[in-house]
């Protein structure tokens, strides 16, 4: 099967599921939605690199890999997706960490006493802040410094992962057609 | 398959399409006997209140739910057992993290609960810990459990592959008390084989 073919039947199995999946996108039947025109923006630490460890001195990121590459990669793949809207842009550097509020979306790697709780089990998670209204503040994609999920040897090659955490960003595509709105507000 | 992050390009996004056609949150998938040995109390009761609030640091909000406790089948609780899940509301600001379990006020449930790193309890194995008790004229209780796994992706364990029998999900549906009899019978079978 060519890559074209396979891009085709990966985002289209995706889009389906999003038209369908309202309830994590709505905040007490609220849509969520995102205020920026051109879609999100996201950025990784400079300290992210290959063979990241964690505060047990267990590796996360994979010896030899390319996180920020492969950060930018999960991003491209949504951005080039026929059935996408959003343009994803280029991973910024920056001195991210953990903080759902601060309105700046962020894949994080670091290793704290609240990202293991908040990731405990689970190959990372998409925290996900709005205010009230809907309006979505900040959408960070937390991966877990503990990492013990056996079928990737205990770390992280992050593209594949990314992938699939970046798509609980978009609440808009989960409610449908939410995008324009969101861009006249 | 054993590696589906290290799988080759078409592979890995075939990989990716099922998993996000589905959910988005990662989690091992869990034996019945895992959720056991991983849980420090079991039990079995209402859910009688709920409550959210920023954490120590003001980093997260998470939502505490108080169940007071009809049977404890591991641990010593105490009459309400208080967990914890990521997301909530406080001060007009939301967050939610995809996959946590959820619980309302007046739900019964049987649930298995582990500490974190920050002492809360949590279900164990995300929505794997939670069974959700529904009533049902197909069972001799008339009463069953419903597996709590919702919002999440389950993956195979490495090496080990677990069968469907295994798998703690895989209850779903049982009667109660079948359900209660097997939890006792597996915390009985791991003290005994722990104090071997």
């Amino acid at each position: 099967m060519k890559r074209a073919t396979v891009l085709g039947l990966v985002f289209a199995a995706a889009a389906s599921a999003y038209t369908r999946g309202t309830v994590e996108g709505s905040l007490g039947g609220t849509p969520l939605y995102w205020a920026t025109a051109d879609g999100p923006r996201f950025q990784v630490a400079q300290t992210v690199q290959a063979d990241l460890r964690n505060i047990d001195n267990r590796p996360v990121i994979a010896p030899g890999s390319d996180p920020v590459a492969a950060l930018q990669g999960a991003l491209d793949a949504w951005s080039s997706a026929s059935v996408s809207a959003l343009r994803l842009g280029t991973l910024a550097r920056a001195s991210a960490t953990l903080d759902p509020f601060d309105g700046r979306n962020s894949f994080v790697f670091d290793d704290t006493a609240t990202i293991r709780a908040l990731t405990d089990g689970a190959l990372g998670v998409t925290v996900v802040t709005a205010q009230t209204n809907g309006k979505i503040l900040d959408a960070d994609i937390v991966f877990n410094p503990n990492l013990r999920i056996g079928n990737n040897r205990g770390r992280i090659r992050p593209r594949e992962p990314s992938i699939r955490l970046i798509c609980r960003t978009w609440p808009l595509t989960w409610s449908g057609a939410r995008w324009a709105p969101a861009q006249a507000a | 398959m054993g590696e589906p992050y290290e799988a080759p390009f078409a592979c890995a996004l075939a990989l990716a399409a099922a998993a996000v056609a589905l959910h988005a949150t990662t989690v091992e998938r869990l034996s019945f006997g895992q959720v056991v040995s991983q849980s420090s109390a079991i039990v079995h009761g209402t859910v009688v209140r709920s409550r959210m609030a920023w954490d120590a640091d003001k980093v997260a909000i998470w939502t505490h739910y108080d169940i007071q406790v009809k049977s404890s089948l591991k641990g010593r609780p105490g009459p309400i057992l208080t967990l914890s899940e990521p997301g909530g509301e406080v001060d007009g600001k939301h967050m939610q993290v995809v996959g946590a379990p959820r619980y309302e006020v007046g739900e019964e449930v049987v649930v298995f609960v582990a500490p974190t790193a920050t002492g809360l309890l949590r279900t164990c194995g995300w929505g794997q810990g939670k069974f959700a008790v529904r009533a049902s004229d197909q069972t001799p209780s008339g009463r069953v459990v419903r597996s709590g796994v919702g919002a999440v992706t389950l993956v195979e364990p490495a090496g080990a592959r677990l069968t469907k029998a295994e798998a703690a999900d895989a209850l779903d549906g049982a009667d109660l008390e079948a359900f209660l009899g097997r939890v006792r019978a597996e915390v009985r079978s791991q003290l005994i084989g722990g104090s071997r």
